[in-house]
């Protein structure tokens, strides 16, 4: 693992006194003022700890702020000086570890550090305004070939959420096994679409499905495709799905960076970006509407433009909304 | 349709196993009305013909006339239903479905036909429909607004690269959902749906082209101004006609009337027995619009959320 310490002061050493120079434990420790230059450049895979007593009070609320922004990366705060008043807040803000005057005494273990790493793994921040760093910091195209796209590279991709809405409703008036029907036939069509344009379902749960498209930096046409499939979901509904019901799904396009893992094997895949776009498109999006992130707005076309309004903002990211065709 | 020995065959052998001379022949009577076994296999009328000469006879006169696969058909509604009162186990169907599937014709439930496979062929007829016959289509008529007033107004280049995008955007929308594009003039054409839900196909093909050419508009169009087209969809009885020239039928005039007086630029507008016909899902996209006869029409337009 590495980890990497952001810290003024004299008595660093003794925080990692009990990891340093363990096995596959590689430790950086830097000054604070070039926690802001470094932390662009750092690995997502790597955990990072910040000393808050190198700020005052001010600077310290600062630069919490900009942790939470910047959520590309794990991290945890060192207080040695007792400075942070309500701890959770950190926490809503997408930390991973607090750690205080005491445990730093008692020197940070390998046991907690996995921990605090894996809890990130888990937790499912869905205040608004936490971060930005889904946002692809450097655009790594993946270029339009699946075949160059190799498992466990990091790339830029063009990230759809979809999902058919009302789940509970549906569930309660067709029942399990129509239900099934239902989303099978969803996803068979959602496939058959995004096929069209060198998209693949990537992970997909009951009702809803992520697919990733290779992105060139260039151009998006999944932008055109989403636009369609709000225009035409009353035609899909009657000629896509069973039952003659007007089903209604929400979309959400982003474009991030993320390594890339075979459809199955993302179970251990610690992405800021797919946890972005699964909050935009859990938490945020209303049913029946599709949703843009910046990055994924400027491949919208300039005449398509009037059919988007802003929808507010989302984890740091503007969003758009599609105006609703009836 | 290509009939192979095998098909004769097993088609033979179906007739033999399932019935008697009198049922075979008053099978093909109701393709064939004044059909005589007798004078037809040179029997004499006081020998009873054996099942198998009738079988091999009717067959063979069957497919000489290129009525094999209505005949397939009355099999297979007999196989289902009966005749005559009577329940008949037709042996072999599943054999002879297949074997004429391979053949590129596929059998359309809804209709009780077969109908060619249209991913294998397209054709005017559906490779089924009999000239002058009487069959009930539902239609759809397409006309481009402004015609005179673009031909004038752009290069002869722009506008038939325009009018051909149009009609592959038409094309697509007719022919994905197996209706048949019969007629294309430079300023619109009329399109034929028969088998299937013909009704919600051509529905579901105007409203995909009122879609696509916004898109086509918003995206691709090279007019300085929106191309708009008008379509109408109607259904009624029209006697098959190879040649389009010689559709001369009050559903096809009554087609151009509702689409010429009663539709807006880039509408679409129903007739109500098209309407009366759809799935309620799609029926419900419709507003009735006022006319001045009496005539019970629909219209569809896209409309957008204000922004």
């Amino acid at each position: 693992m590495n980890l990497i310490i952001f810290s003024d002061s004299k008595t660093t050493g003794t925080y990692y006194k009990k990891i340093s120079g363990k096995r596959g434990m590689n430790l950086e420790v830097y000054p604070s003022r070039e926690l802001k230059k470094r932390i662009k450049g750092i690995d997502k895979n790597a955990f990072v700890y910040v000393d808050i007593s190198a700020y005052n009070d001010k600077e310290s609320d600062k630069i919490i702020r900009y942790l939470s922004r910047y959520c590309g990366v794990r991290y945890g705060i060192f207080d040695p000086k007792g400075m942070i008043q309500d701890v959770a807040i950190l926490f809503f803000g997408g930390a991973s570890d607090y750690i205080g005057k005491d445990i730093l005494k008692k020197a940070l273990t390998l046991t907690r550090l996995k921990k605090a790493a894996a809890f990130h793994a888990h937790e499912m921040p869905v205040a608004e305004e936490i971060s930005s760093t889904a946002t692809p910091s450097k655009v790594i195209p993946s270029g339009s070939k699946w075949g160059e796209i190799r498992s466990g590279q990091e790339y830029t991709f063009i990230l759809m959420y979809v999902e058919l809405d009302h789940h509970e409703e549906l569930r309660k008036n067709l029942g399990e096994d129509l239900v099934h029907a239902v989303t099978a036939s969803f996803k068979k069509y959602i496939e058959k679409v995004v096929t069209n344009i060198n998209g693949r379902v990537w992970i997909w749960n009951d009702f809803s499905g992520l697919i990733l498209f290779p992105f060139n930096g260039k151009s998006c046409d999944a932008v055109i495709t989403c636009f369609k499939l709000i225009l035409n979901r009353k035609l899909i509904c009657v000629e896509e799905l069973p039952f003659m019901k007007l089903f209604s799904f929400h979309i959400a396009l982003h474009i991030g960076n993320t390594v890339y893992k075979q459809k199955g094997k993302t179970g251990t895949l610690v992405s800021d970006t797919i946890n972005s776009i699964f909050h935009l498109g859990r938490k945020f999006a209303k049913p029946g509407n599709f949703y843009l992130t910046t990055e994924a707005y400027e491949f919208v076309p300039e005449k398509l433009h009037q059919f988007f309004v802003p929808a507010g903002s989302f984890e740091g990211s503007e969003i758009m909304r599609m105006l609703l065709p009836f | 349709m290509q009939v192979s020995g095998w098909l004769i065959h097993l088609t033979t052998r179906a007739l033999t196993e399932s019935m008697d001379v009198r049922t075979m022949t008053h099978l093909v009577k109701r393709l064939i009305p004044h059909y005589d076994i007798y004078e037809r296999t040179g029997f004499p009328r006081n020998i009873p013909v054996p099942n198998k000469n009738a079988a091999n006879q009717i067959v063979r006169d069957i497919k000489n006339n290129e009525l094999f696969l209505p005949f397939v058909d009355l099999l297979i509604d007999i196989g289902e239903s009966g005749i005559m009162g009577r329940k008949y186990r037709v042996p072999h169907l599943r054999e002879i479905v297949a074997e004429i599937s391979k053949a590129g014709f596929l059998y359309d439930d809804e209709s009780k036909m077969f109908v060619e496979d249209p991913r294998i062929r397209k054709t005017k007829n559906w490779g089924v429909l009999r000239e002058n016959e009487e069959y009930i289509f539902t239609f759809l008529r397409l006309d481009i607004v402004g015609n005179t007033d673009l031909v004038r107004k752009y290069s002869p280049y722009i506008i038939q690269s325009t009018y051909s995008d149009l009609r592959a955007i038409v094309q697509i929308a007719v022919e994905k959902r197996n209706g048949r594009l019969w007629n294309w003039e430079g300023d619109g054409g009329l399109a034929a749906f028969y088998f299937s839900r013909k009704n919600n196909a051509a529905a579901l093909s105007a409203m995909e082209i009122i879609h696509e050419l916004f898109m086509y508009n918003l995206l691709k169009c090279r007019l300085d101004e929106l191309l708009r087209v008008r379509m109408a969809v109607h259904s009624g009885q029209c006697q098959f006609r190879h040649s389009f020239e010689n559709f001369k039928n009050d559903i096809i005039k009554y087609i151009a009337e509702i689409e010429s007086n009663y539709t807006k630029p880039n509408t679409v507008t129903f007739s109500s027995n098209v309407v009366h016909m759809l799935d309620s899902i799609l029926a419900e996209e419709f507003e009735p619009i006022d006319t001045d006869d009496n005539s019970f029409l629909y219209s569809y337009k896209l409309k957008w959320e204000e922004g």
